[in-house]
């Protein structure tokens, strides 16, 4: 295995699965962000579990549409219950996020336990922590020649490439709907009078979101997606007041923080999933020091200059 | 099924294996001091920080662990890891106070960062400590994971402890704590220190995650400080009565759920208890009989069938006054048009109204009982007394007297009435008893006067 191969094989896999992943999160995330539903990501993807279980028991497989199917449907019904518990019952929101969240993920450990007899091989510790390292590219080509043929490519990581689709996808989405998201995330009224329905904007948010979170988790785990969901975003918020230019900038924190993250974890051999949320972290604390929008810093210098 | 309940009984009755009574006693007292705390955090909007805490406490067990290594003491010792987990816990909160102090992040972000940046270093930690040579590293994660079932009898003492130390400290700093939720500036300004009430409440929701987070694993303990806490807000307003509530909940939820997992091969402890929580939730939101779904129904049910009938009289009583005639018969179209319902709205009020007796059928038409036109003249006037003082004291115009009399007459009590004739007897021509003239003209379409 000569040390190029062994790069196709092992680090361009891990790294490009990191890259797509926190880029598609970073994408959906500024709009979670600037809808102050940060939250609702940590909640989706905790409750797209019953979902994959339920969609593994009706289509019998793991991959494909139907976990995808059963993900955006879990996910648009973490985000109805949510809404109909603030509204109907009048709990605050945070509250009425952590009642549905806590019940479905408890459904789904449930669903889970009791069909573990149906050979599911989706133990809650990977659903926790990811498992970035397992994605290889297994028959990657090893010269010139074999670039083009058919069986380098038929083992190329799946993961890989249905977070490239959905990254791609999100893409699509934004750019295709970017006024109409633009106005329901900062003004549902006017979005409404102006014949955008917020609602529809709202559920497919929701929707993307439950399908990012479910193609980036099988590398990453439900809780690292959260950091690459709301960090990016926020990032960018704490330095640019224009959508996209956000979305922009979200995207190249992604990336820093993805290539970074990687490196780091390679050179010191530690576990590339944490390394790239640790890395979001650092780059946030960054931004926190030199947003030019009350960052600890300009804060600092503001107020000297005042005294 | 029988058999099941049969079985489940058996449990809640204690007439269990010692592993599983003492599994079932901690849960559900650990499920009753959560249910307590979680009512303060609810009330300070602050129920998902729990969530942040419980995986915030990832990497402080790690970094216990490996300072444990280093010192060359009991890696597993539960006397470092957790407080090295209260230690992270402690910090997440800081952070989350630290980073919503800059105007551009929200409190939902902060503590969505602080949950993930929080534990992705936890994973790089357990990373770490997994290359190590060391032994005794295997089942550190069960400090997110939990597991209840292979409860040691120290973790039931440590959990014991730490829910009396909850509930003796809420009992204690009640009132403080009370008006720190409902009014935090009035608690400054009646000279507590809302950084320490805050940081005691806080105190508690670091000890009791950490110690159960151990024992039962990251999402019952989110659970537990959140369900039987919003579960209780229905059932009553008052805090301390909300506060029993929660307990309640949380430690019958806690116990049930125990129990029917210790009864049934397959379930596992953590959703058990979870899934019955949420059950309790969903019977306190329907079935409440303080804000429940169910009974906010039925009260506007009654509310506007009341209102309805007020409608309906008045409209009867003002259109005998325009005919000249009291026991004109009133048709259906006259109604339509005065009010401008819809057709069924009208027939299914005069129905009402017939069956209760304020209303008889006279030919085609209906007019008022006796008993009616008594009813319809108290709310005429009424409503007329309204217009009267709306016209003379707050200027409203003529043509709007109707529409903004219409929006109060429903509450206007006899003591209210009382105060209205008082006040305007020196104006008008208001005696006592009588019927003011209404302040506008009369029309056959009521708002086009």
């Amino acid at each position: 295995m000569s040390g190029f191969h062994g790069f196709l094989v092992q680090d361009v896999p891990m790294l490009a699965s990191g890259m797509l992943a926190s880029v598609a999160c970073a994408l959906v995330g500024c709009f979670l962000v600037l809808r102050r539903l940060s939250l609702m990501g940590d909640a989706i993807s905790h409750a797209v579990l019953p979902g994959i279980v339920a969609a593994f028991l009706l289509a019998g497989t793991l991959r494909g549409m139907p976990i995808f199917l059963g993900a955006a449907a879990a996910g648009v019904l973490t985000a109805l219950l949510t809404e109909l518990i603030h509204r109907v019952g009048r709990v605050e929101t945070g509250a009425a996020m952590g009642v549905v969240f806590t019940v479905l993920f408890a459904l789904g450990v449930l669903m889970l336990e009791r069909t573990s007899g149906g050979g599911i091989h989706l133990d809650a510790e990977c659903v926790l922590y990811g498992a970035m390292e397992n994605v290889l590219w297994i028959n990657a080509p090893s010269s010139a020649g074999e670039w083009f043929t058919a069986a380098a490519w038929a083992h190329f990581p799946r993961q890989v490439a249905t977070l490239a689709a959905v990254a791609i996808l999100n893409a699509v989405l934004i750019a295709a709907l970017f006024k109409e998201l633009r106005i329901a995330a900062f003004d549902p009224g006017l979005a409404a009078s102006q014949g955008v329905n917020p609602a529809a904007m709202h559920y497919l948010l929701m929707t993307m979101v439950a399908i990012t979170t479910i193609a980036a988790f099988e590398a990453v785990g439900s809780i690292l997606v959260v950091a690459m969901l709301i960090v990016p975003g926020v990032i960018a918020h704490l330095y640019v007041n224009r959508l996209g230019a956000m979305l922009l900038l979200a995207t190249l924190a992604a990336v820093i923080a993805s290539a970074g993250g990687y490196a780091a974890a390679a050179a010191m051999n530690l576990n590339a999933a944490g390394m790239i949320g640790v890395m979001l972290g650092v780059l946030l604390i960054v931004a926190c020091a030199f947003s030019p929008h009350g960052g600890w810093l300009r804060r600092r210098v503001v107020s000297r200059a005042i005294a | 099924m029988t058999a099941l309940l049969n079985d489940i009984w058996q449990f809640v009755t204690l007439d269990a294996p010692y592993n599983t009574r003492l599994v079932l006693r901690s849960v559900g007292v650990l499920g009753a001091a959560c249910g307590a705390v979680g009512v303060f955090l609810l009330l300070r909007r602050r129920s998902l920080v729990a969530d942040a805490l419980a995986h915030a406490a990832l990497p402080g067990v790690c970094m216990g662990f490996l300072l444990a290594v280093a010192l060359g003491m009991d890696a597993r010792s539960l006397g470092i890891l957790l407080p090295a987990a209260a230690v992270a816990g402690a910090m997440s909160v800081a952070s989350i106070h630290a980073l919503t102090r800059l105007p551009r992040v929200r409190e939902d972000a902060a503590i969505g960062i602080v949950l993930s940046v929080f534990f992705a270093v936890g994973v790089v930690l357990l990373g770490v400590i997994q290359g190590l040579p060391v032994s005794q590293k295997a089942g550190l994660n069960h400090f997110i994971f939990g597991h209840a079932a292979t409860m040691s009898a120290s973790d039931g003492r440590a959990i014991l402890i730490a829910s009396l130390i909850t509930i003796a400290v809420l009992v204690v700093c009640f009132k403080e704590l009370r008006l720190l939720c409902f009014d935090s500036s009035f608690a400054g300004g009646m000279g507590f220190s809302r950084i320490a009430l805050d940081g005691i409440l806080m105190s508690l929701v670091t000890l009791l995650t950490v110690i159960g987070l151990h024992a039962v694993g990251a999402l019952l303990i989110v659970a537990l400080l959140i369900i039987p806490a919003a579960a209780a807000r229905f059932w009553t307003d008052r805090l301390g009565l909300t506060t029993v509530i929660a307990t309640l909940i949380g430690g019958i939820g806690a116990y049930i759920g125990a129990a029917s997992s210790a009864a049934e091969a397959n379930v596992p402890t953590g959703p058990a208890i979870v899934l019955y929580c949420g059950a309790l939730f969903l019977i306190s939101m329907t079935a409440a009989p303080k804000r429940g779904l169910l009974i906010e129904y039925i009260r506007r049910v009654i509310t506007n069938r009341r209102i309805g009938r007020q409608h309906l009289l008045r409209a009867m009583y003002e259109r005998g006054e325009i005919a000249g005639n009291p026991l004109a018969p009133v048709f259906v179209d006259d109604l339509q048009e005065r009010r401008s319902w819809p057709i069924h709205r009208v027939r299914r009020l005069l129905t009402r109204a017939t069956r209760q007796g304020d209303v008889e059928r006279v030919g085609g038409g209906h007019v008022l009982t006796p008993h009616g036109r008594e009813a319809a003249a108290r709310l005429v006037r009424a409503h007329r007394l309204w217009e009267h003082y709306l016209a003379t004291r707050a200027d409203v115009a003529p043509q709007e007297l109707d529409r903004a009399a219409d929006d109060i007459e429903h509450a206007l009590g006899p003591r209210l009435i009382a105060e209205l004739e008082a006040a305007l007897r020196s104006q008008h021509a208001i005696r006592a008893g009588a019927m003011p003239d209404s302040p506008h003209e009369l029309s056959r379409a009521e708002g086009s006067a």
